[in-house]
């Protein structure tokens, strides 16, 4: 029952702290973009990024992929923060994460999806993806998708409920 | 829309007065110029204070959209001591960080004008901090331009993200200020300085000031904003047009309802006789209102300077010739009357005005009126003589 949480994802706001100016965050999230793997996401002054993603919904989010193909720069710790708008680096040390992921290259080679804790994502406005570090240790990390999969929490399927009418 | 902090070099290398009068002062006037411009140009934008020199930094303002507040406080601040780059632009980095609205821009403008203690490896990695952070930067280096030239410029290449920083090198000779503001430091608001130096009227100032977009950088930062301004200019346009259709067709309902229309667009009190006043003020009433509504392109900033011109022509001339031309009223009042109406239609197509004729209903006005007509064709009307002909 998970979609694609890519229409309730507010552009507008997207904030991506430490992008490269031509390798930025909508490369990794938007659609088309992200199928690409010319077009990358990476990072600028370091290795660490973070992204502030808002929803125009309150959503449930049932899982999250990555997908990354050069090895060494690929993102290896990824932490994940519910609900804090505009968090910056140095919130990331004092605020405690909703859930931390470390990615194996097979994860990222093929942009498996990772399930996350349903307790901990189940009504998020704003997610922050902070990527910590990245596998060999380079100087900037790259990947080249992000896409998130979940619910839209009070929605209200009215076709639904006819259905149900019928079968009774 | 930005969230601009301001670092102030107010160590004892300020009391310098190779910049006239003295360094500090020269600083001064360039940031009450730049807080202006800064507020100026976007509604929600803040700026904040801070001084770099003394036992430790101190943030005096903290981001704010009142300018009297910047304003105020560079009155008060005292020379002292030696500036500390490093630990102001961190404590200014936190100021931004916990500003208010958290959809505006950070900025911090540092203006140095003593050497520089700390080494370019330690400036470099702020600038990278800064970079990070997505902080922009502005540096204006005046005072001790050589001594810095290399580690200002080594920190700007490490803290500029796709030429959203600057440094700026000011010698010494010409006025701080002036300097400033041709440069890239004012010029990134889309020349914004220029609207709040000489516009019409505030907001005709600020909205006019805009030449790099339609609108000043609306479609960028602010599409909701852009989109408004742009239906609001679009109703002017139709507004004016339905106006002048409507003053072109001589009928009375029709300047009856240009009446109406005039004196809502300009807020007109109540009484008759004043609303005399307030029709003729409702006559460049539609053009000022591109300046005083919506943003108004160059063009349309003349025409309101024209028209408020006008206005206080007629007012005076009014108030000046009510005597002379009471008599000349009085003597063919009930000609004038009923021609005025008519004619004043003709004479519209010449000038983007809404004739304005209220319903006969008191002698006295109408003669008030019939006259502010009169003294309004005959300051404004290029084929005027063909047209007094006509009344008399």
């Amino acid at each position: 029952m998970a979609k694609d949480l890519l229409e309730y994802i507010e552009f507008s706001t997207l904030e991506c702290l430490n992008e490269a100016p031509n390798h930025g965050a909508t490369l990794a999230l938007k659609q088309g973009y992200r199928e690409q793997d010319e077009l990358y996401l990476e990072s600028d002054t370091d290795e660490q990024l973070l992204l502030n993603i808002r929803f125009t919904h309150r959503v449930r989010i049932q899982s999250i992929v990555i997908k990354a193909i050069d090895e060494a720069k690929a993102p290896k710790r990824v932490k994940l923060y519910t609900n804090r708008p505009s968090l910056g680096f140095s919130d990331t040390s004092s605020v405690p994460c909703a859930q931390e992921i470390e990615l194996s290259p097979a994860q990222l080679a093929k942009g498996d999806p990772i399930s996350l804790k349903l307790v901990k994502f189940n009504n998020v406005d704003v997610l922050s993806i902070f990527i910590e570090d990245n596998q060999g240790g380079e100087e900037t990390t790259k990947l080249c998708k992000i896409a998130l999969f979940g619910t839209t929490g009070e929605v209200f399927n009215v076709a639904e409920i006819k259905k149900v009418g019928e079968e009774k | 829309m930005e969230c601009t902090v301001v670092c102030i070099d107010n160590s004892e290398f300020s009391r310098d007065g190779d910049y006239a009068p003295t360094r500090f002062q020269a600083q001064a006037d360039a940031v009450n110029l730049l807080a202006g411009a800064k507020t100026q140009a976007h509604p929600e934008a803040t700026v904040g204070v801070l001084t770099m020199s003394g036992k430790t930094p101190r943030v005096l303002v903290t981001p704010t959209p009142d300018l009297g507040k910047v304003l105020n406080c560079m009155t008060n601040i005292e020379i002292d001591g030696e500036c500390n780059v490093s630990s102001s632009v961190q404590i200014a980095q936190l100021a931004l960080k916990h500003r208010q609205n958290k959809n505006q821009r950070q900025r911090i403008v540092i203006f140095v004008c003593s050497p520089v203690t700390e080494d370019k490896e330690k400036l470099v990695k702020i600038a990278k901090k800064l970079k990070k952070n997505n902080v922009a930067v502005d540096v204006v280096s005046f005072g001790a331009e050589e001594e810095n030239q290399e580690k200002l410029e080594a920190f700007l290449e490490a803290v500029n993200s796709n030429g959203n920083s600057h440094l700026v090198t000011v010698p010494p000779g010409p006025v701080l200020s002036d300097v400033l503001i041709s440069s890239s430091i004012f010029q990134g608001e889309g020349g914004s300085g220029f609207g709040f130096a000489g516009g019409v009227g505030g907001a005709g100032g600020g909205a006019g000031g805009a030449d790099g977009f339609e609108f000043g950088v609306d479609p960028n930062m602010d599409p909701e904003l852009a989109l408004a301004l742009r239906v609001s200019l679009e109703e002017e346009r139709d507004r004016q047009n339905r106006a002048a259709a409507a003053a072109a067709a001589a009928a009375g309902a029709a300047q009856a309802e240009g009446a109406a229309a005039g004196a809502s667009a300009s807020a007109a009190e109540g009484a008759t006789a004043v609303a005399g006043i307030a029709g003729a003020a409702a006559t460049p009433g539609p053009v000022a209102g591109p300046g005083v509504g919506a943003a108004a392109v160059g063009g349309d900033m003349d025409l309101d300077e024209d028209a408020l011109l006008q206005q206080a022509l007629a007012m005076s001339m009014e108030i000046d010739s009510a005597a002379a031309a009471a008599q000349q009223a009085a003597a063919a009042a009930t000609d004038v009357t009923t021609p005025a109406p008519t004619t004043a239609p003709v004479v519209t197509p010449g000038a983007p005005q809404v004739a304005v004729a209220l319903p006969p209903a008191d002698l006295d006005v109408m003669d008030e009126d019939a006259e502010l007509q009169l003294a309004l064709q005959l300051s404004m009307q290029d084929s005027g003589p063909d047209n007094k002909e006509d009344q008399k």
